[in-house]
């Protein structure tokens, strides 16, 4: 294989091939629980053991009879799809302000919006448990709207950020210049060269809400929980394979999700986004 | 193109960023404080009395059983983040020298994976790797390895690969991220003054990576500290970290506790941070060298 000019020069041998099968390793170590749990969700035995003596269905029509389960469910999704349009509503503004304007203390602006990335989401789970009680804001399904739109908030801002550096400002400018007002321009220049990360950026929020336990978990109250609770209580108390099928469910619609984003993102630009790596940019 | 500054900023566009800061400074800050006024007051007999005592913090660090906790957690976030860095260092490589798309894609599913899917479900799934009638087992006793089922759950090693798992994402690809950016001319010069490939990678390389791997076990410890469904499932009662102590006084009603508990919780996460500022500004001379 000749190397491209300006490429480093290197001999195909033990390093590659030794590299090439770590990587294989290690992908081989992440794949293997969710496989596995994918098997047990078809064993026939109640007895989670490996490998499992037969084959049956009755595991995946039992996750409908699993008390809680369904309401639990119900708000996950109902909560993660206000987070996740809600965070895009803030995270926009605040990402093209970051971008585009210099801010006294950008520094500070930024990092102000990554902070509940640093802090520990148990402490915030019990910190925001506590103010809501103290205001009485109690009750629905507010409480974690508001705290997953914050857990969201810093990814957000990160990938819209990231994609608002690398459109060219000449664009917006040029918009304005034919005699758009700003609010025009942003709709019908900025907002469509955003799309690839927009739909990332929400898929990822609704999946960060729809997966979220540790704040969930100081918020929840009997008759109000969220899906992960519940599945962490149901784990905790036994472990018969309907948890296995509800997770083969959980990540067959992750994947679906992931799919439709794939789709909705023209080819290109999924390329061109999965090329410059910006899924998890930890800058500042 | 990229960023562009503009000279003094309208007023106007403060309001960009209003929303963002108001639900910041008022949700969550405003609930730090609140978990600060909580710590000072006092619990006593099922009972809380107001007024301002250090009482629960004495009751936190005088309490042999919650000092073992805190190491427990502490330990376990440090073995975690260090086997995490470890691997993810090599794959990280191992994946910016992959070219095609046709490859990286997959692999980036695999390693995006645990994000994907809540942190019940890594659990679950480990639980059933490494239980005694689990994978580990049987693969370990088909390779007659052992002669006797092997028991992974429910230990301090069983988590840590867990937690491991569940890790990988955030170190992988901040890792990724920062190899990327290296500049290949500087790999170049080094191998143009006769330095082999070991020697580029541990002179050159390396050392311009360390900001950004910092940053990434910055991150993952802190996420470590602060694991519940992994520490809960896969170390039963045997693994007990402060993130259990807590939501156990909290549902006890001992809010003053528990928002020490988070607090301690919240400090150790804040030195975190103070460390890798510190090695990064150290490693950041150096790379300011290099280039």
């Amino acid at each position: 294989m000749r190397p491209a000019l300006g490429q480093v020069r290197s001999r195909p041998d033990v390093l590659r091939w030794g590299l090439g099968a770590f990587l294989g390793l290690v992908l081989f170590f992440m794949a293997a629980p969710i496989l596995l749990i994918v098997v047990n969700s078809f064993n026939r035995e109640r007895y989670s053991v490996f490998p499992p003596p037969g084959f049956s269905l009755q595991w995946y029509a039992n996750i409908l009879s699993v008390p809680n389960l369904g309401p639990a469910a119900w708000a996950s999704f109902i909560i993660a799809f206000i987070v996740s349009l809600l965070t895009q509503c803030v995270a926009v503004l605040a990402a093209y302000g970051l971008v585009r304007f210099r801010y006294r203390g950008h520094q500070a602006w930024r990092t102000l919006f990554m902070s509940p990335l640093v802090v520990p989401r148990v402490a915030f789970g019990v910190a925001a448990f506590i103010l809501f009680l103290r205001l009485r804001f109690v009750g629905d399904l507010w409480p974690f709207i508001v705290v997953h739109l914050l857990v969201a908030l810093p990814f957000a801002v990160s990938i819209l950020s990231a994609s608002l550096v690398h459109i060219p400002r000449e664009t917006e400018e040029a918009a304005m210049d034919l005699g758009a007002n700003p609010l025009r321009m942003f709709a019908e220049v900025t907002l469509p060269q955003m799309r690839p990360a927009l739909v990332i950026s929400t898929l990822f929020s609704f999946i960060i809400s729809w997966d979220q336990l540790d704040t969930s978990l100081f918020l929840a109250r009997p008759g109000q929980t969220t899906l992960p609770v519940e599945m962490l209580f149901f784990t905790e108390q036994q472990q018969d394979p309907t948890l296995a099928a509800l997770s083969t469910v959980l990540v067959l619609a992750s994947l679906l999700l992931l799919l439709i984003g794939a789709a909705v993102i023209r080819p290109r630009e999924l390329r061109r986004f999965v090329m410059r790596n910006q899924t998890l940019p930890e800058e500042g | 193109m990229g960023i562009d500054r503009r000279e003094g900023v309208p007023a106007r566009s403060y309001g960009l960023i209003a929303p963002a800061t108001a639900l910041v400074l008022m949700v969550f800050f405003g609930s730090m404080l609140g978990l600060f006024a909580y710590s000072f007051q006092q619990f006593r007999r099922g009972r809380l009395i107001p007024g301002f005592t250090l009482d629960a913090y004495a009751r936190f660090f005088g309490d042999a059983y919650y000092l073992e906790i805190l190491l427990t957690t502490l330990r376990l976030a440090a073995t975690a983040t260090a086997v995490g860095l470890l691997v993810a260092y090599p794959a990280a490589y191992a994946l910016n020298r992959l070219r095609s798309p046709r490859a990286l894609v997959p692999a980036y599913i695999v390693l995006f994976s645990p994000m994907l899917v809540s942190a019940v479900v890594i659990s679950y799934g480990w639980l059933l790797l490494l239980s005694e009638q689990g994978l580990l087992s049987f693969a370990l006793r088909t390779l007659h390895l052992v002669d006797r089922p092997v028991r992974t759950i429910f230990t301090f090693h069983g988590v840590v690969i867990a937690m491991t798992h569940a890790l990988m994402p955030f170190l992988v690809f901040p890792i990724l991220s920062t190899l990327r950016h290296v500049r290949e001319d500087l790999k170049e010069a080094a191998q143009d003054l006769g330095a082999n490939r070991w020697r580029t990678f541990r002179y050159v390389t390396f050392p311009l990576t360390m900001p950004g791997v910092i940053g990434a076990a910055q991150v993952a410890f802190t996420l470590s500290v602060s694991a519940f469904a992994v520490p809960a499932l896969i170390g039963g009662g045997r693994v007990r970290v402060l993130s259990r102590q807590i939501y156990a006084d909290l549902t006890g009603l001992d809010f003053p506790l528990a928002a020490v508990g988070s607090i301690v919780m919240l400090l150790v996460a804040l030195g975190a941070i103070l460390i890798s500022n510190v090695l990064t500004r150290r490693y950041f001379e150096y790379g300011a060298q290099v280039r």
